[in-house]
């Protein structure tokens, strides 16, 4: 299973030390705590530590990429395609599929650290299986920990300005900020690391830990506390069904592995896999592709907020911005998408998962732009934008181009981050409002902010040339593929993107200069705010370039460009492989381009003087009411799940009272009724007793003489 | 001979009992159970002079020696008890002391 | 040597028990300080037992024992030249193996801090109180130490009375309740059970061919399977069950326990939670199951859906409680619900997912226990709609209580994860249970994290709230967590911590005992009864010689009947 190549720079040991050194910059931060030293350096630790993931996942990246170059002999665009679009199951009878998957499932290294739990076997211990904490390293591995370390750096640093107030006093719990920050970092490398699917379990639940306790970060606003709580346990749900899919898959292939062939590493489950594709699972007639993949689907769902489980995300918003960046935006929430195209394998022999992939990313995606159509806080609009670009790359997952949902996941990380970033430094500067309503014109006195902003929302509105240009571009194409109502749809919510954003753009930054008493006198945030920001716009330029081809020619978009690079190459080294993107669509590219451009225009139209009356919400009226309200899904829940859940855990507890006791009461009710009826004899009057024993004594003498 | 002593022990047993179960001072209770001790040590006596098979031996005697040590302990015991029984309740009326009753 | 390790660290707490109950009023103080010096030095006895474990584990026969002691204590019976004849035998019999030692080290671990979390808590009675716990300690480091079946259940019936009056004397308002329902309840299942032993000893007896009755535990768990009825031996399971359902507790039948636990002194409630409720999935593990397991194969799916009943019955009731400590006390029957799940998906997973459990439910409610404790101490109450935001308050406690939670909830990397993901497992598994049971059971996990969290977060986080002339900090306590205190958790915590990455310093030394000790014993009576039911199985499984066993072999013999000189279906 595991490749003989090896690591040129670094040994695989050193590359395994990769995701503890942000645990041992939060165990440092946290014995700081414990010192009660003073909190102005604890920040120390933590960006030493994620710093030094960085510099190995870089390294990593690199090395990876050599090897790549290696033993990968195939290029991108004469690579065996597996999955054509629209031919259904069908194919995983086909020889050069199935070794192309063979390929694919050994494509990459592990490296193993020790034996964590013994699975025994099913009959006896000899042979025994085991779940170890093992890692994976390949092109999908590389690329996710390379922009999460480096993006995660950028914010911790970032931190080090936002947690302090304007006199550079850190705030309480700054330690505590930065402890968990290291936690998340640590665990987002583990779940991308992982090498089998119960660490990456491990990882999935740490990062949804460490958003809880960075959403209830200041756990004594009650809104933060419920964030926070809502969002583990809306995960919890995703992750009941994971948990339950993780079960599945070794119920279907504990059988099949072999000796020495622990039954839930990626190698094992993925080689295996084709299994699955006719199987009956024995639950509504499904194959066992398709239940493992839409139980495994569901954790998917709760870790990148998609519909029906994404109302965790806007309130998640209660946290400090930079962890909204981080957690909320770059990383954790892209976990889902990150495991889907790390289960290629298992998703794509079921045509069916795959649609409700699909489906569900559309309506998401719909559903999530219309709401930010109509928010004032601007962080929730960002949100909703979030909850919207992961269903776009959800689609590109329903769509069989994993590979560019993945690179979408890689832009959207830089100007995602940013946007966040930006709307922490607004929010520094106006003493903590972020309601769009109550500033304007603050491009004056936040130039850098308003220009690295400005770049963000440009990369996240898809305008040509910038990051998000590039994937969302692949991804509408691909849409355009499958069908083309599904096309439309995303192209549409592609104009809704570019429209909102630049609405928020313009609430903030134009029209004329006010601000909330609480901001002062607002000024440009510091220094060690500002260069994350700069390097973040950065990013959100030139990401894209990794995903194309500069290709001077007639076919080309601009005459210079042709999609699918050196990213897309990179990624065929792992379980993803070489996707099919189909040809042509040069002119989708000038329209989607010409969509955003749109948006960003009619956006301009209306809200460019940054009016203080709100003229979509005069224009649809109810329909903009519905929409601020979410549509009322919070509280459809509510009443849904949550209260009849609870009332029955009332009548439960009743019934424990009442019911379970009261049998027990019946069946205690025999001696306490024989006690009444004999009841009488014991009147405490000495008398008695002696009589009743006295007559006792002549009956037993009466008896024992009739007796004999 | 075993038949008069039997019947002397017997006549003190019962009369130890009828009087424990009609009188109602606690003191003269106490003196009807000494009575059927009494009764059972004439008794044990009888049979150990006059045993029903076997040899005549001492072991009645032994028994008798030994309850009527232990009786004199327990009346003392017995009488403290009644003394401080009095003490606090005032009375010695049997009837009217029915802590132990079921309530 | 080890012998005598072991006779001390179960009997020295008695002996103290003694002497702290005879203290002298004004030395009154030395009370606490002496017991905690015993459950010490205890605790340093099982450490040294405990160092002969692995050696233990790599003995192939199973019948080593660490510590073994044996004379013998009641004799009835004659006499002869050749011994006893037509008697009965109780012998003091101790030893630990793979299986009990866990227990034990839980124990021995828990006393000493259930002790020390006493010291401002009680504060009337002080001598009585001391000498009861550590009566409580011997009864239950005595259990799991037996190797005679009768001792077994003289320590098992013991450890009720010291525990009666810690509930009665020093429990909360309704102390003397809870004390009689608790006795009563539990007391009337191990009666049953306590015949239900009786008749296998004697059952046993009279299947060797023997003239007297031992209660030898190695006998009575290797007793020939084919002279024990099904029937009788479903019964027998029946019988044991009644104690042993009671005390883990098994829904329906866990109604003693909220109101016990929340009545109950903290270290009552810690040893109650982390140690008492034990003994009941223990007498599953080391009694239902080896001595009748024809009895544990026809009760299995009952045993799997009460543990599923449970698992949610006991969720959903803590998400609707005000009293935090009931509310623990309820994730309790959750809790061992899983235990149970794992024990009787009869794999090798799961049983050793199931005594991982045990411990790790050990480690995480008795800490949740220790630390509702202390926030009693200072607030005086412990309902949810009085309390909040003491995190800002009391932030090391806030810190231990959010780990103990997580850990509860079965968070990875912390050790409840590792035993709620095997057992889990093992139940969708299983070829007994099966993956609806893992589906069912795995609801635990999403319960669990709704209740624990709406109560850390009611407790923890929001606006400060406190009952008026609290905190009460008269018996000397800061307002956050003295050094006492965190003394008293932090082992706690780092346990929680090492057993989530290497839960295998539990489970490897099980491995080997659990296979032959229990798994054998029930693929022996699994192959057995699939030879009387499912012949086409045997055959296949165990395929017997000149084709007895499989199909043809069995139709021939069930309408033709055997052959002359072939005997019957054996």
């Amino acid at each position: 299973m595991i490749a003989s190549a090896t690591f040129s720079v670094l040994s695989p040991a050193a590359y395994a030390t990769l995701p503890f050194w942000p645990l041992l910059g939060a165990v440092l931060a946290g014995v700081l705590i414990m010192l009660r030293a003073r909190p102005q350096h604890a920040h120390w630790p933590v960006v030493l530590g994620v710093a030094l993931s960085a510099a190995l996942a870089v390294t990593l990246f690199v090395d990876l990429g050599q090897n790549a170059e290696v033993t990968g002999s195939t290029s991108v665009t004469e690579s065996p395609s597996l999955s054509g679009r629209g031919q259904g199951e069908g194919e995983s009878g086909d020889p050069t599929a199935a070794l192309e998957l063979g390929r694919r499932a050994s494509s990459g290294f592990s490296h193993t650290l020790y034996g964590w739990i013994s699975l025994g076997e099913k009959i006896s211990l000899q042979n025994r299986q085991w779940l170890s904490v093992s890692f994976h390293f390949d092109g999908l591995t590389g690329m996710m920990l390379l922009f999460v370390t480096v993006v995660s750096l950028i914010i911790v640093v970032y931190s080090i300005g936002y947690m302090r107030d304007h006199h550079g006093v850190p705030e309480r719990g700054y330690e505590r900020f930065f402890a968990f920050l290291g936690l998340f970092v640590f665990s987002m490398c583990m779940l991308v690391m992982a090498g089998n699917f119960v660490l990456l379990y491990l990882g999935w639940e740490l990062v949804g830990l460490c958003s809880y306790l960075l959403i209830g970060f200041d756990y004594h606003r009650p809104a933060a506390a419920a964030a926070a709580k809502k969002a583990f346990i809306v995960n919890r749900i995703g992750d009941f069904g994971f948990a339950v899919g993780i079960f599945a898959l070794y119920y279907f292939l504990s059988g099949c592995a072999g000796p020495g062939e622990n039954p839930l590493d990626y190698a094992v489950v993925f080689k295996y896999a084709p299994h699955l594709a006719d199987a009956d699972s024995g639950f509504l007639g499904m194959s066992q592709a398709t239940l493992v993949s839409l139980l495994l689907l569901c954790g998917a769902v709760g870790k990148s907020a998609q519909f029906p489980l994404y109302v965790w995300l806007p309130d998640a918003m209660e946290g400090p911005t930079p962890v909204s960046a981080l957690i909320h935006a770059a990383t954790m929430v892209t976990a889902g998408i990150y495991m889907v195209a790390r289960c290629t394998p298992i998703f794509e022999l079921s045509a069916g998962a795959l649609d409700v992939i699909l489906t569900l990313g559309v309506i998401g995606a719909v559903l999530t732009a219309t709401m930010a159509l109509a928010q004032y806080d601007m962080k929730r609009i960002l949100a909703y934008s979030t909850i919207s670009q992961l269903a776009f790359m959800f689609v590109g997952l329903g769509c069989r181009v994993p590979d560019s949902a993945v690179f979408h996941v890689f832009t959207h990380a830089w100007f995602k981050a940013l946007l966040f970033l930006g709307a922490g430094s607004v929010m520094h500067a106006m003493g903590g409002v972020i309601d769009v309503r109550r500033f304007s014109g603050l491009r004056h006195v936040l130039p850098w902010t308003c220009g690295t902003m400005w770049v963000g929302c440009l990369a996240l509105a898809g305008f040509p040339l910038l990051a998000g240009f590039w994937s969302k571009d692949e991804i509408v194409h691909a849409a355009f593929e499958r069908h083309v109502v599904v096309g439309v749809l995303m192209l549409a919510t592609a104009g809704l993107t570019a429209y909102y954003t630049f609405r928020m753009f313009f609430l903030c930054f134009h029209g004329k200069p006010r601000w909330p008493e609480e901001a002062g006198h607002p000024h440009e945030s510091p220094r060690v705010m500002l260069v994350p920001l700069v390097l973040l716009a950065l990013g959100a330029v030139l990401a894209g370039y990794l995903g194309v081809r500069f290709a001077p020619g007639r076919d080309s978009f601009l005459g210079l460009f042709q999609p699918h690079g050196f990213f897309h190459s990179y990624l065929g080294h792992s379980t993803i492989g070489h996707p099919d993107h189909g040809h042509g669509g040069l002119g989708l590219m000038y329209l989607s381009g010409a969509v955003a451009v749109g948006g960003i225009v009619l956006a301009w139209v209306r809200y460019g003087a940054a009016p203080e009356v709100d003229p979509d919400r005069k224009l649809l009226g109810g329909l903009w009411n519905l929409w601020h309200a979410k549509y009322y899904v919070d509280e459809l829940y509510d009443d849904l799940f949550v209260r009849p859940l609870r009332n029955f855990g009332r009548l439960l507890f009743a019934t424990d009272n009442r019911g379970v006791d009261g049998v027990l009461w019946l069946i205690t009710g025999v001696p306490r009724g024989l006690a009444f009826a004999l009841h009488f004899m014991q009147r405490g009057v000495l008398k008695t007793y002696a009589l009743s024993m006295v007559l006792g004594l002549v009956l037993l003498m009466l008896l024992w003489s009739w007796m004999a | 001979m075993l038949g008069a002593y039997v019947l002397l022990g017997a006549v003190l047993f019962v009369l130890g009992l009828v009087g424990f179960v009609v009188r109602r001072n606690l003191i003269i209770m106490f003196l009807c159970t000494e009575m059927m001790f009494q009764g059972i040590i004439i008794n044990l006596v009888a049979f150990g002079r006059y045993p029903l098979a076997g040899a005549p031996s001492f072991d009645g005697q032994v028994f008798a020696l030994f309850l009527i040590a232990v009786a004199a302990s327990e009346a003392a015991l017995a009488l403290a008890l009644v003394v401080l029984l009095f003490r606090h309740r005032r009375t010695l009326d049997a009837n009217a002391l029915t802590l132990l009753r079921d309530e | 040597m080890a012998a005598l390790a072991l006779n001390l660290l179960i009997f020295l707490p008695l002996l103290a028990a003694v002497v702290v109950w005879t203290l002298p009023e004004r030395r009154q103080a030395l009370a606490p300080q002496l017991s905690l010096a015993v459950s010490l030095v205890g605790l340093a006895l099982a450490a040294l037992l405990l160092v002969g474990l692995p050696g233990l584990a790599r003995d192939e026969s199973g019948a080593a024992l660490i510590g073994e002691a044996r004379a013998e204590w009641i004799v009835v019976g004659e006499r002869a030249a050749g011994g006893l004849r037509d008697g009965v035998i109780l012998r003091y019999h101790v030893g630990l193996d793979a299986l009990s030692a866990p227990l034990i080290a839980l124990t021995a671990l828990l006393v000493p801090l259930s002790v020390a979390c006493s010291f401002t808590a009680v504060r009337h009675r002080v001598r009585e109180y001391y000498a009861w716990l550590l009566v409580l300690t011997t009864g239950m480091l005595g259990v799991f130490a037996a190797r005679d079946v009768l001792l077994f259940y003289i320590f098992f019936e013991f450890t009720l009375v010291p525990l009666y009056f810690l509930i009665g004397i020093w429990g909360g308002p309704e102390r003397r309740y809870a004390a009689s329902k608790f006795f009563l309840y539990t007391f009337a299942g191990s009666v049953i059970t306590f015949a239900g032993l009786l008749y296998l000893g004697i059952r046993a007896a009279q299947i060797d061919g023997l003239s007297v009755i031992d209660f030898d535990l190695v006998r009575l768990s290797t007793l020939s399977l084919t002279q024990l009825s099904t029937t009788e031996q479903s019964l027998l399971f029946a019988a044991l069950f009644c104690g042993f359902a009671i005390k883990v507790p098994l829904f329906p039948l866990h109604t003693w326990l909220p109101l016990a636990h929340t009545e109950a002194p903290t270290a009552g409630s810690v040893l109650l939670a982390a140690v008492l409720l034990k003994l009941g999935t223990y007498g599953f593990l080391r009694f239902s199951l080896p001595m009748v397991p024809h009895g544990a194969l026809a009760w299995a799916q009952v045993m799997g859906v009460l543990a599923v009943l449970g698992i949610i019955w006991g969720a959903l009731c803590c998400w609707v409680q005000r009293d935090v400590k009931k509310l623990v006390a309820y994730s309790s029957v959750s809790h061992l619900g899983f235990c149970m799940l794992g024990m009787f998906s009869l794999l090798p997973v799961g049983l050793s997912g199931s005594v991982l459990y045990m411990v790790n439910h050990g480690l995480s409610t008795g800490a949740l226990f220790l630390v509702v404790g202390m926030i009693y101490e200072r607030y005086h109450t412990r309902d949810l709609d009085q309390l909040g935001g003491l995190a800002r308050q009391m932030p090391v406690l806030a810190s231990f209580f959010v780990l103990f939670v997580l850990s509860s909830i079965g968070l990875p990397g912390l050790n409840g994860f590792v035993s709620e993901i095997t057992v889990l497992l093992a139940a969708f598994n299983s070829d007994v249970l099966g993956p609806w049971y893992g589906v069912l059971g795995a609801t635990g996990i999403l319960l669990g994290a709704v209740y624990m969290l709406y109560a850390a977060g009611k407790v923890l986080f929001g606006p400060l709230k406190e009952p008026p002339g609290t905190p009460d900090l008269s018996a000397g306590l800061r307002r956050d967590l003295t050094g006492r205190e965190i003394a008293i958790l932090a082992p706690l915590a780092v346990l929680v911590v090492v057993l989530g990455v290497a839960p295998r310093l539990v489970t490897d030394p099980l491995d080997g005992a659990l296979q032959s000790q229990i798994l054998d014993r029930v693929h022996e009576a699994r192959a057995a009864s699939a030879i009387q039911h499912h012949p086409a199985y045997a055959a296949e499984v165990h395929p017997l010689p000149d084709g007895r066993g499989s199909e043809e072999w069995y139709t021939t013999a069930l309408f033709i009947g055997p052959e002359p000189g072939e005997g019957g279906p054996p």
